[in-house]
């Protein structure tokens, strides 16, 4: 009996050892798998600092940088007041931006993530509208309405062009990023433009044997066709007051042409054998600015309607860095480089292989006059693109094609 | 013998008799020929008065332009006007007085034009906004818009007239023909230079025009842009021949511009090396490249050479020195030799 007993008790210690020693051996093992996870979460960027995309945004951290730069006329504001009369919105790359209705606020897309934010001057103030993600814009337009165009790449490299819309908000989400939706118009769509006025888009579509105009709604719907040509690259522009234009790709030294589309496909030559031909249309009128580029010398015109006599302009850049004023006189906001650099400068500055660091230039078309009104300080760089303005005429926003940022500049003091 | 002196002399003497009153069509055997042959809008012209029967040289000519006389004289052969407006009627009248006879014609001429626009099918990048160039191997397609307009101001349309294309002098019969108003050509060969000409003339022979275009061939460019995780290809900022980079692994992206080919074409051949060892890339995309310097330090030269397996006039190379910055920071010994990987 006591024999058993003693076994008995042997068993009993020897199995609460084993447990214990496995309940040990267990704690070891979990232990050493959750420092595994815990480091391998941290290398992948578990609780580190957010490199990008923030819960304010990483254009929201760009401004807060910018802020503090300390220039006397750049982004010396903070949030709530007034931005300087130069502002850099974002040093984040942005794919493209439009002022909403009358307003001075400025929507963007940014380039990594397609997210729509909302820039306010009267601020200094960058919010997040969207948060649905389109890695990699390449380009954007918007529409007045605050519709937008995202233009990306495939895997396969084509070009992807998405229509999209901001849904709208619940009371409770105010100021909470939305979603962004839409649909996607058929691939490599070679140019795009956005008509305001009557909240429609026309595109280039590569056909066999060319391209066709289209015009269509934010639903891709009512497509019709307008525009049929044996050549592909063309520059589009769809003016408010409906007037459509559409240009021949340009490059140094080679005529361009420039036409006026009829709603019946007709094509009237607004200028033609234009070497180096960039044109600058005027909604509400014939006025129109344009550039021609050979052998290394970019010079600058204007029309003051269509039959009226050519004024060389005494500033030398292309119509790509300027933009009309909206009010009744014949105004326009250039930005002029320091030099040009390249004998083939269209071709080099459209690769990007070129740059010009260029200061704004206010253009008095019926005088046949330009003066400077904003001279960049010189530790900035700006190669100003795709340039527009506000419908108050207060503002112009561009981006510096060295990096990609976004500005704005108040054109009065 | 008498007789036959006789017979030959009023032969003789009666001839130009003979031709002044007899010969019929006499009266319009002079004609005008006019340089350029295609006159355009608010263009000089001149006109030269010609005739295989008449000495218009020793004749008087008379040249009335829309009715009003503007030279007269003996041997005044040529005039220069300027013509006007497109769909506008120069008539031009030159009369010839000689002691053989007297001759006149008529021209009206309306001036035309012809837009030549063209680009090339060679390759440039998304979103590029530039103009398409001719590269040896690539094609040239071309589009002629004319400017035809006939007095009382009815255009033609473009589908109606007929069109001559010729490449370098040598008619292209299967891209001519009514209504062919677009053609596409081989670009020039290597360092060449290539000219095009349409004619096009109305169905009735009325309206007719000309333009000539000449091309240059271009050599394909070597661009290479970094390919950012985040951004994409970043198309604004290629690589500059010496750059250094605060990272220590980055792809890139070559771009041929102009090249006559797209860049997924698989006879294209790109031969990539990294300090002159060649390596080997992803053939799914191989004008990407990814440069790692985790292990090395150090410049990285990176060579590229574009080769075409058909197209032997396509060689394009590049060589880009990149520092990747951030592998000496990390400690890597300078001056390694541990060869840069993918």
């Amino acid at each position: 009996m006591n024999t058993t007993t003693h076994i008995i008790r042997y068993l009993t210690a020897g199995i609460l050892v084993a447990i214990l020693g496995g309940l040990l051996g267990w704690y070891v093992f979990v232990h050493r798998q959750v420092a595994t996870t815990t480091a391998t979460d941290a290398a992948r960027g578990l609780g580190t600092t957010q490199t990008f995309g923030s819960s304010n945004g990483s254009t929201y951290q760009n401004t807060l940088t910018s802020l503090g730069n300390g220039s006397s006329t750049v982004a010396t504001g903070a949030t709530g007041k007034q931005a300087p009369r130069l502002w850099e919105v974002t040093s984040s790359p942005v794919a493209g931006m439009g002022f909403i209705a009358s307003t001075t606020r400025l929507d963007f897309v940014e380039r990594a993530t397609g997210n729509i934010l909302e820039a306010d001057p009267q601020q200094t103030k960058v919010t997040r509208i969207t948060n649905t993600l389109f890695p990699k814009v390449y380009e954007a337009q918007f529409a007045q309405s605050g519709q937008v165009v995202l233009r990306s790449l495939s895997d396969n490299g084509a070009i992807t062009t998405f229509l999209g819309s901001v849904a709208s908000s619940s009371a409770d989400q105010v100021n909470t990023p939305v979603a962004l939706t839409g649909i996607y118009l058929p691939q490599n769509i070679r140019s795009i433009t956005v008509r305001n006025s009557t909240s429609q888009l026309f595109f280039l579509s590569p056909v066999s044997g060319g391209v066709s105009g289209i015009t269509t709604d934010w639903k891709a719907a009512a497509q019709k066709k307008i525009f049929a040509s044996a050549l592909t690259g063309w520059q589009s522009q769809w003016l408010d007051d409906g007037k459509t234009y559409i240009t021949q790709n340009a490059t140094d030294g080679v005529n361009g042409y420039a036409f006026q589309l009829g709603a019946d496909g007709s094509m009237t030559p607004i200028l033609t054998g234009t070497p180096g031909l960039s044109v600058l249309p005027r909604s509400g009128s014939q006025a129109i600015i344009y550039s021609a580029s050979s052998n290394g010398s970019v010079s600058l015109y204007a029309k003051q309607s269509s039959g009226a006599s050519v004024e060389v302009l005494p500033i030398s850049t292309v119509a790509d860095k300027c933009v009309w004023s909206p009010w009744q006189e014949l105004i326009a906001y250039c930005a002029v480089p320091a030099a040009i650099s390249s004998n083939t400068f269209l071709r080099d500055w459209y690769a990007g292989i070129v740059h010009t660091q260029d200061s704004w230039w206010k253009i008095d078309v019926s005088a046949g006059t330009a003066e400077r009104f904003y001279a960049v300080d010189s530790k900035y760089s700006l190669d100003v693109t795709n340039p527009m303005i506000d419908r108050g005429g207060g503002y112009i926003a561009f981006i510096n094609n060295l990096d990609k940022s976004l500005w704005m500049l108040k054109i009065d003091q | 013998m008498r007789r036959i002196l006789i017979f030959a002399a009023i032969v003789l003497f009666a001839a130009p008799a003979y031709a002044q009153f007899s010969i019929p069509g006499a009266g319009n055997a002079v004609t005008i020929s006019m340089s350029p042959a295609y006159p355009g809008p608010n263009t000089a012209v001149i006109l030269t008065v010609q005739s295989a029967l008449y000495d218009v040289e020793q004749g008087t000519v008379t040249w009335t332009v829309a009715g009003k006389t503007v030279a007269q004289g003996t041997g005044a052969t040529t005039i220069q006007i300027t013509t006007g407006a497109i769909g506008s009627v120069s008539q031009v009248e030159a009369d010839v007085s000689t002691d053989n006879g007297d001759a006149s014609t008529v021209v009206n001429i309306v001036p035309t034009s012809i837009d030549l626009l063209w680009e090339a099918n060679s390759y440039t990048p998304p979103f590029y906004r530039g103009r398409s160039l001719p590269s040896a191997g690539s094609m040239i397609t071309v589009v002629a818009i004319p400017h035809f307009v006939r007095p009382g101001g009815t255009a033609v349309a473009a589908d109606q007239l007929t069109y001559s294309w010729k490449k370098d002098g040598v008619a292209i019969a299967s891209a001519s023909g009514k209504g062919k108003s677009s053609a596409t050509f081989e670009s020039p060969m290597l360092y060449g230079t290539g000219s095009i000409t349409v004619t096009a003339v109305s169905s009735d022979g009325a309206l007719s025009g000309q333009a000539v275009l000449r091309v240059a061939d271009t050599l394909p460019q070597l661009v290479l842009y970094e390919d950012d995780p985040l951004f994409g290809i970043q198309y604004h900022k290629p690589l500059a021949k010496t750059t250094s980079i605060p990272e220590t692994e980055m792809s890139f992206t070559a771009v041929p511009y102009f090249s006559p080919t797209t860049v997924a074409d698989p006879e294209l051949e790109y031969a990539w090396n990294v300090n002159g060892n060649p390596v080997t890339i992803n053939a799914a995309k191989p004008n990407e490249i990814t440069i790692n310097a985790a292990k090395s330090s150090g410049n990285a030269a990176i060579g590229l050479e574009l080769t075409h397996a058909s197209n032997y006039f396509l060689d394009a190379q590049g060589i880009w020195s990149v520092t990747f910055s951030r592998s000496a920071v990390n400690g890597t010994s300078g001056g390694a030799t541990d060869p840069f990987h993918q």
